[in-house]
Formats: C-alpha cells, structure tokens, sequence
C-alpha cells in the first residue's frame, strides 16, 4: 500500500507525473525497508519531502546541485524588480513603515501600561477595596476609579475582622507634607499605612525593616522612605537606616527603605510611609470615607468568590447601621484595573486606529503591487511562456512583496523610538508607569507580525490577479493587456476599502479634534490668564493653631503683595484644577432641614485676596474683607450654582449653620469649573480662613500679576524663604497651565487619532492616485479614439473624474456606515458635540472628495493631453 | 531552447543507463547510482530528470504492464537513445580530460 504521507508529499508535482512519482517512491520505499531495515527507512522517508520539492522546481533548465535553490534565485529575481521601480518600491516602503512605526510605539506603551507585570509577588492576588454610595441617579461604580474609592475606618475594621477571603487589608490615607533633609525643606507625599506593607504587597525592604507592631503605637515616629526619594534626597546613603528626619515639625526615625516600584505603590508620588493607628476606641464616625484599602487575596480565592464575600459583609454591616450602611456597596477590583483607570480605555481606541492605519497600508501595497503585477503582465507572460509554473510566478510576487515589507518594516522600527517620543510628549502625565516606556520586545513582535501580515497580505490582491489568467494571451496583448474584469473589480474594492476606512477614522478623529476644540472655547468661570499658583504644607507641628496659620498668612500676603507686578495674592484650601475636594452637608436656617436630607456644597476656605487672586466674579453682596477675622460676626459667600438651587435664587441675607455656627451669605459669586471643563459647576460655599470651623492646613496659593506669572516666582519664592525655611512650595504652575494639562488627555486623543486619521487619507490619496494614473494609461487607446472622434479634453477630465467620484462616493458611504457602528468607541470621550455631529460628517467628507480630486486630476489632466495621433501610431 | 550541455546528474543517469544497456524504472536507476558513486538520490528526483531528458530527445519511454506488488499499477521504463546521447556524453567527458590534465600530478 502506498503511504499517505508519500500521497500528500507528491502533491505538488504536474498532474502528468503525479501518480507515475508515486508509484517509484512507494517501490524505492518499500525497498530500503527490506533490504536496510526500519530506521533506514526512516532515514530515507524524512529526506523524502526536500527531494520532492527538488524535483518539482529544479526541472526547468537548472541543475539542482549546482544552482542556487529556487528560493534563493527568486528573491534575487524580485530584488532586480524592484530596483527596476524605485518609485514604486519606495512608496511601498514609506507605506509599510509608517504603519509599522506607529504600532511599534502603540504596543510599547499598551506593554508597559496594560501587559507588563506588576513588580509585586503573585501581583493577580492584590486588589483595591473601597466603599461607594450610590446616590438615586448614580451612575454604576466604575473599576477605573477604584483606586481613589474611599472607605470609612470603622468599616475597614470590620471588613478585617469578617471577610473570609483576605489574607490581609493595608488601609491607608496619603497626604502631602515637608520634610527637613539636611538643612532644605522638601515637599514630599506621605502614605500612612495601617498593616504592613510585606504582607499586602510581598515586597522585602531594601534596607533596613518594615512596620512591626510596635510602630503603630501611640507617640512612635518612624518612617520607610522610597527608593526615589532615598536616591534624590539622601544620596542613597545605606546608612540612613537610624536617621532622624524632620517631617513637619516632628522628628521621625527611618527605619527601611523600600526597593524601587513601579508602579509605585498607591502611585508613583509616594515618596514615604509611615504607620497608621488603628481608630481610637473612642472613634465613632461610620459617616465619613476618606481611608483607601489595598488587600491581598487569600490563596486559592477567586476574584469573584472575594466578591460575593464581602458583598456579604456589606449587607451585614447595613444592617447593624442602617444610618451609615445602608446603600453603602463594597467593591473589590484587581490591582491593575484601579492603576490603569481609564488609561485602558484611550489604549483601546489607539490600537483601533492603529489597526485601521495597518489595514489600509496593506491595502494600499496590495493594490500598488497588484497594479505593477498587472503592468508586467508581459513580462510574467514569457516567464510562463518560458516553462515557469503559476506557483514559481506566485513564489516570485511574494518574494517581491516580501523584500518591500521587510525594507518598510526595518525602516519602521528605526522610526518607532521618534514615534513613541511624540506620543509620549503629548500624554505626558495622565499615564501610568509613563517613565518605563520604551521599545521592548513585544513592540518588536509586533513590529514583525506587522510586516509578516503586510507581506502576505499585500501579495494577496496580485496573486490572485494572476491566477488562472491565460498568460500567453496576455503576450500578445502586450503592456496594455486587456484587462480581466475580476482584477478591475479587485482594483475597485481595495481603493473602496481605504476610502471607507479612512473616513471612518477621520470622522472619529474629527469628532475628537471638536470636543478638544469645544473644550478649550469652554469658560472656566475666572480669570485664568496671569495666575501663579502653588501649594505649601505648613504643617500642623509647626503651625498648631489656627491663629498660627492665619498669622502665617496675613505677613506672607502682605510681603506678597508688595512685590512690583503682582495685584492681588490669596489663598484657599482648594484652587480650581488642582487635586482634592471637601464637600459637606449644612442647614438652611428658617428651612426644615433635617438630616441627612440636607443640602451638600463643596467647601473651601479662603482669604480676603482669593477671589480677586484667582478673578472670581462678585454677582451680589460683597467679598471678604480683613474685618471678617475671628471677632466679626460668621459670613459665608456662596456661588449661583448654589443659590439656584438652594435660595431659589435670593441667598443675599440668608443664613446657614455648619458645624453648629450660624453664619450670614454675605455676597454672591460667578460659577466656575472646578476639576474638569466638562463637569457641571457645583455649588460651593466660601468661608473667610480666619472664621474657619473646619481648620484644614494644606493650602493653595494664587498671586494674580500684572507680568508674566513665571517673573515674580523668585521674588515669592525668597519672601517664603525669609518667612519660614521650613516650608516649601510644591506644585507651582500657572492657572492657565493647569487648564491646559486639565485638556491633556483631550489633546492626546484628538491629536493621535487625527494624526492616524491624516496618515490614512494620505495612503488612500496615493492608492488612488494609482488607481487613477494606471487606469488611465490602460485607456490610453480609448481615450485617444474618442478625442479622435472629437471629444474634447474637458470631456476626457469628466469622465476620469466621474470614475473617481464613483469609487470615492461608494467608499465614503461604507466609511459613514462604518463610523455610524463603530460610534461606541469615541462616544464616551466626547463632549460638546454628539457622535452623529453633521457638521464633522460634511466636513470630511468634504475633505475626502477633496483629497479625491486631488488626487485624480493629474492623471485626469495628463489624459486630456493625449494626442491621439501619436497614441494609435505606437499601438 | 535545448542546452547544449548535460546537468551533473543527467549525466550520471545516462551512463547508469548505458551501462545497464536495457530499460530500466526510477528506482532501479537511483539504486545503480547509489552503488556506483555513494550518492542517494530520491526516485522522484531521478524519475523527473528522466522525464526531463526525455523530451530533450536523449531516453524513450514505455509504460510496462500493471504490477501487482506496485498495487496493480503500471510503471514507466525508460531507455537510453544512445545515438542522440552518446555526443553529449562525449563531450561532457571530454571536457572533464581537459579540465583536470595535468592537474593530479600538481595536487599530488
């Protein structure tokens, strides 16, 4: 019985020969076995398959052992094509490469965001736990936001105590702080951690030790410092185990310090740690959350089983406290998901676009191929006619196509580290892990699966051009060859695809460029032109009292102000983009009010300079003024936002009570956006900083000028310096600078999409460009016998153009389809405009047909020139 | 189009062929070949050369009856035309004399 393998292996030989092959190897085969056995058989079976393939292709006119192999020969062959066609070669080359480049630094960043490792042990076993109340129109608790949700400490007691499938919970709370490193102050972000940091997060201290026990206790000061900030500030000194660190006024023992993270933990600020105390007895709030909580899984448990549990322990606790409890969720959510955010979403749209650009560079150098395929029919003709084997001719495209992608793909790689420095540059701080990005491995995976798909891909559309077509009959046809309806229809369908996928990028990348744009036309509601604004920590040691703190700031403003080119300084516990927010419930007087069923404002504390400082326009009433201090009568000043809703529109007089002290509304203000530009203005409520009910130290400083902001920091910097040379400031930038890093990610997405987007019109104008010039010098003929019949050239230009204006016109309507399914996508990052915008839809399509045009007239024009005379003459 | 010369291996499968004086299949050729000179050649190698030589004029062929250990299929024979093949041959050993005169007693 013949093999079946030996069946198979023979396969590729001419039909004519098949069987009379098969028959001799099943004879030569059954022979060895006999006469030298089973494992010479073997032996002889696997050299079988290079025989065969010997056979099949060394039988033209070539000796087999003394040429090169086929392979070797073709891609040789293909090499001397292309440098026959530099201008195709290079188009393909520049096509592929940009393609390329571009996914090479998407994957490096989507590696290093989403793919890499975390640097902790069994990092899948690490989540974030943390409460959410949704309120009656809530949206549903989003993953992404896990790692800011806050929980109360009482509950995290609780949790410890009750859930089953935790090994360990690091609740933790982070503030910002100076410390004394030598004789300089330094802003620092501080992490109180209650647990130990080992357990949680399996890392083992560099130097020194971590937490025990005995550091919670009361009247124990001691700190574990990050790799960062024990490299930057103490030289990394592996003596520094045993030093004493001033930290706001308190001396403070570093006891370890950590080996590098990344990222960091809870983020990449964390400079240093210190123990938090468990509640005091006598700790009774269940109302407020602010505490965050990291956790470890037990081993074993899944992340749903950890779910279902302290869904558990949620149910329970609202029902001992239905006061506090009650709609309080518990969410568990792993590690990544709550560093990553919403980093993950704008990855996703990205490698969308990325994708797309790939597809239409395929497209685009299938359809370039396709066309040199086809004007070389001629050439290809005699190769057949020569005795060349259809698949010899397939070997030799796909050598082509090969030896461009590779070019393209080595050129893109080469590219990548530029690409990625733009990318990067625009994303500059939003994304995670961003210091760790670079081109690794995987890009260049990715780089390499790009190439291989754009080499196999592109030959697609020529191999099926010549497949099955009668060759010789293209040799007489010569150069102009007459062309199969088939590979025009192909022509036609890859030009379709790169129209309709590029406007469908275009169309998301327009719609992103308009919400950026509506964005930055957005009114803040303040002067946000010529504010230098920062923060200092005074530090509750040094400044215990309130009376301290104000004293502090009463001589800092009045130094300040009597710098040459500021107008007006002031300070607040919250300036409009920056980190952190309070809000708080208070009572109505004169109004039932009755708790919890009170109104909630976002309250800041502030002195007499600040809505002057930060240009915060008076509607009704009056600002503060110095008399407003400790011995004056309570006064409040609030927003529109909050008079609408809580005085229907008359709150000058009114009076409210917070925290038990009853305080007038004394002036009415302008409505501001205070975290983001897209948000809706909160109402808000305004209390002078020397009336304070709520002492919070941590303070932000803004100092209107007459200059540019960025002169008088000096100046600022040495009165600070002068005052106290324990402070630091931290944090300076200008309000306009933190509105335009507030539009960053906007920016990021509009620019990157737009850019993919600009770059696929760019591929589809050049494929149709080639569309266009070869269909036109196929025609040549046609065109020439009808202007010799005595059409015009204006007539020659309509019709090419009308040709176009077909396929653009098909393109586009797919594209529009496409964008219309794929709206999900951006329709969560836009604002200001709606994903069916028709504005952004006229507008690029308009751009499409444009590019279209433009890309047509040429060989249009080149047409209408023909002279018919000569044209016939040379058929 | 023809050649004028013989490929290495076309030129051993016509001697192998001229030795054996007689028609001879792919298998039995790739065997003789092996034993003469230490080479293992595939029979399907040694058929499509056989094919190959064949329209150039040098072998004829003639498909023998069905044999019943090949399954009950027949198998091709080839034998050599020595009149057409004999001025090749020649002068392919010809140039072989010519190129390695002298040469052993310089290598020696």
């Amino acid at each position: 019985m013949t093999p079946r393998w030996l069946r198979a292996l023979v396969r590729i030989l001419p039909d004519a020969c098949r069987d009379e092959v098969l028959t001799e190897l099943a004879d030569q085969h059954a022979r060895v076995r006999q006469r030298h056995g089973r494992l010479a058989a073997w032996r002889w079976a696997a050299a079988q398959p290079w025989a065969v393939w010997r056979a099949r292709y060394t039988h033209d006119d070539r000796e087999d052992s003394m040429t090169l192999s086929g392979w070797t020969h073709d891609a040789l062959a293909a090499l001397r094509m292309i440098r026959r066609r530099p201008t195709l070669g290079l188009t393909v080359v520049a096509t592929v490469a940009v393609s390329v480049a571009a996914i090479a630094a998407v994957t490096s960043i989507v590696d290093a965001v989403l793919l890499r490792p975390l640097p902790y042990p069994d990092a899948e076993r690490l989540v974030w736990i943390g409460s959410y109340d949704p309120g009656p129109e809530s949206p549903p608790f989003d993953p992404a936001h896990a790692a800011r949700a806050s929980s109360n400490p009482m509950d995290v007691v609780d949790w410890a105590e009750r859930a089953r499938t935790v090994a360990a919970l690091a609740p933790f709370e982070t503030v910002e702080g100076t410390i004394l490193a030598g004789s300089r102050p330094l802003r620092v972000s501080m992490t109180s951690v209650r647990a130990t940091i080992d357990r949680v997060l399996g890392v083992p201290p560099l130097h020194g030790r971590l937490f025990v026990e005995a550091d919670y206790d009361e009247g124990v000061h001691v700190l574990v410092l990050s790799h960062r900030l024990w490299r930057s500030a103490f030289g990394a000194d592996p003596a520094v185990v045993g030093r004493m660190v001033d930290v706001g006024g308190t001396t403070h023992e570093v006891i370890g310090v950590l080996p590098p993270l990344s990222p960091g933990f809870p983020n990449d600020e964390s400079d240093l740690w210190r123990p938090l105390p468990p509640p005091a007895p006598t700790f009774q709030n269940r109302g407020g959350v602010w505490q965050r909580v990291v956790g470890r899984l037990a081993p074993g448990v899944t992340l749903d089983q950890a779910k279902q549990d302290f869904a558990r322990v949620a149910r329970e606790l609202a029902e001992e406290y239905p006061k506090t409890n009650d709609t309080r969720q518990v969410h568990v959510t792993p590690y990544r998901d709550g560093v990553v955010g919403s980093t993950g979403s704008v990855l996703a749209l990205l490698v969308g676009a990325v994708a797309l650009v790939l597809i239409i560079a395929c497209a685009n150098v299938g359809h370039l191929l396709l066309v040199s395929a086809q004007g070389r029919q001629r050439e290809l003709a005699v190769r057949a006619a020569m005795g060349a084997q259809p698949a010899r001719i397939a070997r030799l495209l796909l050598a082509e196509s090969a030896w461009l992608a590779v070019a393209g793909g080595a050129v893109g790689v080469m590219l990548a580290p530029w690409v990625l420095r733009g990318f990067l540059r625009l994303y500059p701080e939003t994304l995670p892990a961003v210091g760790d990005v670079s081109l690794q491995l995987p890009a260049l995976l990715a780089a390499s699966a790009a190439t291989l798909a754009a080499a196999l891909v592109a030959v697609v559309p020529a191999l099926l051009g010549v497949r099955g077509r009668n060759l010789q009959a293209a040799i007489k046809a010569g150069e102009r060859g007459a062309e199969h309806r088939s590979q025009r229809h192909m022509r036609a369908a890859l030009v379709v695809t790169q129209v309709a996928l590029s406007t469908a990028l275009l169309v998301g990348g327009g719609l992103l460029v308009r919400t950026f744009l509506a964005m930055r036309a957005v009114d803040p509601g303040f002067n946000a032109g010529n504010v230098l604004s920062f923060n200092l920590a005074l530090g509750q040691a040094r400044y215990p009292e309130l009376a301290d703190e104000v004293r502090f700031y009463e001589e800092f403003f009045a130094r300040v102000d009597a710098i040459p080119g500021v107008e007006v300084a002031g300070a607040s516990t919250l300036l409009p983009f920056t980190p952190g927010e309070f809000g708080d419930g208070f009572y109505r007087v004169g109004f039932d009010d009755v708790y919890p069923n009170i109104p909630i404002a976002r309250l800041q504390n502030v002195t007499a300079g600040y809505f002057g400082a930060v240009g915060l326009p008076l509607r009704k009433g009056r600002y503060f003024s110095a008399s407003d201090d400790a011995s004056g009568p309570p006064v409040v000043i609030v927003n529109e936002a909050l008079e609408q809703r809580d005085f229907a529109g008359e709150a000058l007089g009114q009076r409210i009570r917070f925290r038990g002290v009853e305080a007038e509304i004394v002036g009415v203000v302008g409505e501001k956006q205070h975290r983001s530009l897209r948000e809706e203005p909160r109402p808000e409520m305004f209390y002078p900083r020397a009336q304070v009910v709520h002492p919070r130290l941590l303070s932000w400083v803004a100092v209107r000028t007459s200059v540019d902001p960025w002169l008088v920091l000096p100046e600022v910097q040495d009165v600070l310096s002068r005052l106290d040379p324990g402070v630091a400031m931290a944090h300076v930038d200008t309000m306009t600078g933190r509105i335009d890093r507030a539009l960053a990610p906007d920016r990021f997405r509009a620019v990157l999409v737009a850019l993919m987007a600009v770059v696929a019109l760019l591929l589809a104008g050049i494929g149709l460009y080639g569309v266009v010039a070869y269909a036109v010098s196929r025609d040549a003929r046609t065109i020439a016998i009808r202007m010799a019949l005595g059409s015009t050239a204006g007539q020659t230009v309509t019709r090419v153009v009308q040709h176009v204006l077909g396929l653009v016109g098909t393109g586009v309507a797919l594209g529009a389809v496409l964008a219309w399914a794929g709206h999900t996508l951006v329709a969560g990052f836009l604002a200001g405009v709606t994903a069916f915008d028709p504005l952004t839809l006229v507008a690029v399509v308009g751009l499409v047909v444009f590019v279209a045009l433009g890309a047509a007239l040429g060989p249009a024009a080149r047409a209408s020139r023909v002279d018919p005379a000569l044209v016939l003459r040379a058929q | 189009m023809a050649r004028a010369n013989l490929g290495e291996l076309e030129e051993q499968i016509l001697l192998v062929l001229l030795r054996l004086d007689d028609e001879r299949n792919a298998v039995d050729v790739a065997e003789h070949l092996g034993e003469l000179t230490g080479r293992d050649v595939s029979a399907a190698t040694t058929f499509m050369v056989m094919r190959r030589l064949e329209t150039r004029g040098l072998l004829t062929s003639r498909v023998g009856d069905p044999e019943p250990e090949l399954g009950g299929r027949p198998r091709r024979f080839y034998r050599i035309r020595v009149k057409a093949a004999l001025p090749l041959l020649r002068a392919s050993r010809q140039a072989r004399l010519v190129l390695w005169d002298g040469l052993e007693e310089r290598l020696r």
